[in-house]
């Protein structure tokens, strides 16, 4: 049965694929940055050497011409950071041997000229970090030429190679596979994966400019902050890795308080029965029984309630059919919630969603409260749609309408089961009332902001 | 079709059909169009040397999908539902298929190619197998396994939708 409907199933699953454009244009991109990696890796090769290098561009992508350079008095803000970054002094043991900097930038103009036009003769090159992590000997060098915004390469060696080695020899399965910050973070945060599946091999790096200190806190409370031994800079090799957050204070400004780059804790798969069962203790109202699937599949593939910005697994906070209106089917809507490093709680939503032509897509979008969203007893007022233009709104037993704004205008709940979208609620009429069949208000709620993970966090750069 | 101007178009002709393959063994269209990438341009610096080059850029991405996988092994992400598609006909088709694609991902990687050549490209149980390089009865055996392992994960039929029977409320 299964096989005779199997054919016309996958069919109709890839019918409406529609490629991204130009995809003969992004063929030949990928073939020319590939170049570079393949010829090292063959050098690598002939080397019959062990070593490693990481070629990343950080601070500028590669590839193709220079991004305009942005501006504005925060982007200015951020070079000056920036600056002071590149002109702190060299951080790690290594870097403060001048004969190791000077041969290891020596080794990567030899072989850049060997291979490729990278890095140019004429600019200014600076050994940023050097030093042995784990098994691995690690090295961030910056070049800066004719005033472009700098490129920083990070090459990565086993543990004591020399100069010459780790400037030259490469590995093409290394990458990056989390980095914080935007092009102009002044605080560099990534980390390093060879992907030769060996874990040892994963490193995490946090670097600020020279004067300012970081320090770092487990989670799950992310609480208890200790200023890192190293100062201005922070590395994690794969043996005493354990998810924490950083924070980099500048005199006695904090300027980043956040998670370490790290990858969103998955694997998990769809809940197992016991799990789903915490999961699902203290949701409000029922889950209709055809909304399962969904609600297993969120939980198996929530990002951010699963990475370093929550403090606990999520939950099932809802799960119903929606009401969109005009006409439009019903959506499956499931809202998972989980509890916030730092406090308050993230929140989740994810909705099927059918257009007029009859297109369903997955809709998500996230939100932050304050207080607990399992209070039986609140209302929540949830920012939904494309635009966040709509709210979403679950009342508590009892609540027969809810009012917004000052002027009353009811939306009837009586016959729903607990939500419904109303909208849209403006940030001057954020306040909705819950009122029983006599008029009489039992309940409140506030309209809760969108955030995908950001609360909690400080990123302040850019300000005075 | 040889040199670039011949490569150029056998991407603009086959791109869409690899793409639904590699769609299926990947399980998001980001993924499968990297898959895809990634093969083209594995093809594209042998192009003169490529008899078949549906077949080559179809081996690649199995290929490519399987050491993904062994390197990932334990932390593949599951795509909640397609991500994108039309849906012109009933929700229950909707939820069979969303229930057929999310098991799809559970498969092991050369059960879940052999199923996607034999189903969906069409492929005889010959053609399969020199694809894959093992034997028509390895290709018999993945395919009775994986159509097995698919009844075990799809659910039977959804009861009826609730929304007919609920009241639509009113938007403000």
């Amino acid at each position: 049965m299964i096989d005779e409907r199997l054919r016309d199933d996958l069919r109709a699953l890839t019918d409406a694929l529609r490629p991204v454009p130009d995809p003969f244009e992004r063929v030949q991109l990928r073939v020319r940055r590939d170049r570079w990696r393949r010829i090292a890796g063959a050098m690598a090769g002939t080397l019959a050497a062990l070593m490693l290098l990481a070629l990343v561009p950080l601070l500028r992508p590669s590839g193709g011409a220079p991004p305009a350079r942005p501006s504005g008095p925060d982007i200015e803000r951020l070079r000056e950071w920036q600056q002071r970054l590149l002109a702190s002094p060299a951080r790690g043991a290594l870097a403060k041997d001048k004969a190791f900097t000077d041969a290891l930038i020596a080794a990567t103009y030899a072989e850049g000229e060997k291979l490729q036009p990278f890095p140019p003769r004429g600019g200014t090159a600076r050994v940023l970090f050097a030093d042995d992590v784990g098994s691995l000997r690690v090295a961030a060098i910056s070049y800066e030429i004719n005033g472009q915004d700098p490129s920083l390469m990070w090459y990565v060696a086993d543990r004591g190679a020399s100069p010459e080695h780790l400037g030259r020899a490469f590995d093409p399965n290394t990458e990056v596979t989390a980095q914080g910050g935007s092009v102009y973070d002044p605080f560099i945060r990534l980390a390093l994966n060879t992907r030769s599946d060996k874990p040892e091999n994963l490193l995490y790096f946090g670097l600020a400019p020279d004067g300012c200190t970081v320090a770092t806190a487990p989670l799950p409370a992310a609480s208890a902050w200790t200023d890192a031994p190293t100062g201005s800079y922070v590395v994690r090799a794969a043996a005493d890795h354990h998810p924490e957050w950083w924070r980099v204070t500048c005199g006695k400004t904090v300027r980043y308080r956040g998670p370490m780059p790290d990858e969103p804790r998955l694997g998990a798969g769809p809940p197992s029965a016991a799990e789903l069962a915490t999961a699902t203790a203290r949701t409000r109202g029922t889950v209709p029984p055809n909304l399962s699937g969904l609600v297993n599949d969120s939980l198996a593939s929530t990002l951010t309630l699963r990475s370093s910005v929550v403090s606990g697994p999520p939950q099932v906070l809802w799960a119903d059919l929606v009401a969109e209106g005009n006409g439009l089917p019903h959506s499956p809507t499931v809202i998972l919630a989980a509890p916030a490093v730092g406090g308050g709680w993230f929140g989740e939503v994810h909705s099927m969603v059918t257009d007029k032509a009859g297109k369903t897509d997955l809709a998500q979008s996230q939100f932050f409260t304050e207080s607990d969203p399992f209070d039986p007893v609140s209302i929540l007022v949830i920012p939904v749609g494309r635009e966040n233009d709509n709210v979403l709104v679950i009342t508590p037993p009892g609540v027969a309408a809810v009012v917004t704004g000052a002027g009353p205008v009811p939306v009837d709940v009586m016959d729903i089961p607990l939500g419904t979208i109303i909208g849209p609620i403006t940030s001057d009429t954020p306040l909705v009332r819950g009122v029983d069949r006599n008029g009489k208000v039992v309940a409140t709620g506030k309209l809760l902001r969108s955030d995908n993970g950001q609360a909690n966090q400080v990123n302040a750069w850019a300000e005075p | 079709l040889t040199g670039q101007d011949g490569f150029r178009e056998f991407v603009e002709a086959r791109y869409t059909q690899l793409l639904g393959i590699a769609y299926l063994l990947a399980g998001s269209s980001h993924e499968a169009e990297d898959v895809l990438q990634s093969a083209l341009a594995r093809a594209m610096r042998r192009w003169n040397r490529i008899d078949d080059p549906v077949a080559y850029v179809r081996r690649v991405m199995i290929n490519v999908q399987i050491s993904f996988w062994r390197r990932h092994r334990g932390r593949e992400l599951l795509t909640p539902v397609r991500p994108d598609g039309p849906v012109a006909d009933g929700s229950e088709d909707v939820l069979r298929r969303q229930a057929l694609f999310k098991a799809l991902r559970t498969l092991p990687p050369k059960t879940r190619a052999v199923l996607v050549l034999r189903y969906w490209a069409d492929l005889s149980e010959a053609d399969v197998a020199a694809e894959l390089g093992c034997s028509v009865g390895t290709v018999k055996s993945r395919a009775s396994r994986g159509l097995a392992r698919l009844r075990e994960h799809l659910e039977p039929p959804t009861e009826p939708s609730r929304t007919l029977t609920q009241p639509v409320p009113r938007r403000i």
